[in-house]
């Protein structure tokens, strides 16, 4: 095993291809891209999958850190190999050393806020994307009907260019400007 | 007189670099500007511009709504790294800690404006209310991305679409 640190931080790196997404989603969001592309929308894909081994050394080193968890009975995942207990000279626990190797992942991920175990990026049906626009645009939906957006924002927040995503099977969550998926959350 | 769309912006420290993203594209360099730091309590660093930069510290470009992006060099207090912090360019009143707060009389109107963050499912959304969060008049919204997915507890009212 090898024990925690910032080394394990360059491991299970974040995607931005939209190969890495599953089917049928990963269809459904090159078809939109598409279209987007067609409008003459400006589109910059940043994350597609998150790697849940990724993710699941985020969380438990956040909560290491934060006292939030015992390292001895953080459960083990399949493919990641890592010793989150760290040992003295002698062998003993060292608890010390321990939170600080935690620490240590936690500020290289550059973690602020408490990471979530499950998403629907770790499950590769995600996009995260910038959207923008001049003017006014004109778009096919699915059923490859022009939709004519002129309202504002210009952007990946307007509601006219949420309903067509939604003819993709690309939906908008609200909440998060960047972020569409399967089914919006 | 303050205005909140050009007064107020969003910094935070990446790398060594704190950058601010403002829709102000006429802060000069040593321009005070007061950051509300929410995490991991609220309280009040002041930094001053250093120099514009093309683009923000994430890589955003400036190509829309007016958004203008700055480094800061920090003055007083410190900034946890990669947290955002609310920027606030002169305020008609200034800053100051008031319990677990930062309030501030930051247009003038004689009643006090509180600022507020919380998490939804990537990002943080900053918000400046007049009163306090959530039961007051909210009256500027901002988003930052985080690049990993978190446990949401933002109410609709912190996440609503900005009223005109």
């Amino acid at each position: 095993m090898t024990p925690s640190g910032p080394e394990w931080v360059k491991q299970f790196p974040t995607s931005s291809s939209l190969d890495d997404l599953k089917e049928p989603f990963r269809t459904n969001v090159r078809n939109f891209l598409a279209a987007l592309s067609a409008s003459g929308a400006r589109v910059v894909v940043s994350d597609t999958y998150r790697p849940p081994q990724r993710v699941y050394l985020m969380h438990w080193a956040f909560a290491i850190t934060n006292g939030a968890a015992n390292p001895a009975k953080v459960p083990s995942m399949d493919g990641v190999d890592i010793q989150w207990v760290h040992t003295d000279a002698v062998g003993n626990p060292d608890p010390a050393a321990t939170t600080a190797a935690a620490a240590a992942m936690v500020k290289a991920y550059g973690i602020v806020f408490a990471p979530a175990l499950i998403s629907r990026h770790t499950e590769g049906l995600a996009v995260d994307m910038t959207i923008s626009w001049s003017g006014s645009l004109t778009i096919n939906n699915a059923s490859s009907s022009p939709v004519i957006i002129a309202a504002p924002p210009a952007n990946g927040m307007n509601p006219g260019l949420h309903a067509v995503g939604a003819t993709y099977g690309v939906i908008k969550l609200v909440s998060d400007p960047p972020h569409w998926s399967s089914d919006g959350h | 007189m303050f205005h909140y769309d050009s007064g107020l912006g969003v910094a935070s420290e990446r790398s060594g670099t704190i950058c601010l993203t403002i829709a102000n594209r006429n802060l000069p360099a040593g321009q005070p500007v007061s950051l509300v730091v929410l995490t991991p309590q609220q309280g009040v660093a002041q930094a001053e511009v250093l120099r514009v930069l093309p683009t923000g510290c994430m890589g955003e470009d400036a190509a829309h709504a007016n958004r203008a992006f700055y480094e800061l060099r920090l003055v007083k207090g410190t900034l946890p790294s990669v947290a955002p912090a609310i920027a606030v360019v002169n305020p008609v009143q200034p800053l100051r800690q008031s319990g677990n707060s930062v309030v501030a009389d930051l247009d003038g109107d004689h009643r006090l404006e509180y600022f507020r963050q919380c998490t939804s499912s990537e990002g943080v959304h900053l918000t400046v209310w007049a009163g306090k969060p959530l039961t007051g008049k909210r009256l500027w919204h901002e988003y930052f991305y985080l690049g990993y997915d978190v446990e949401p507890n933002c109410t609709d009212k912190d996440v609503a679409d900005d009223l005109p």
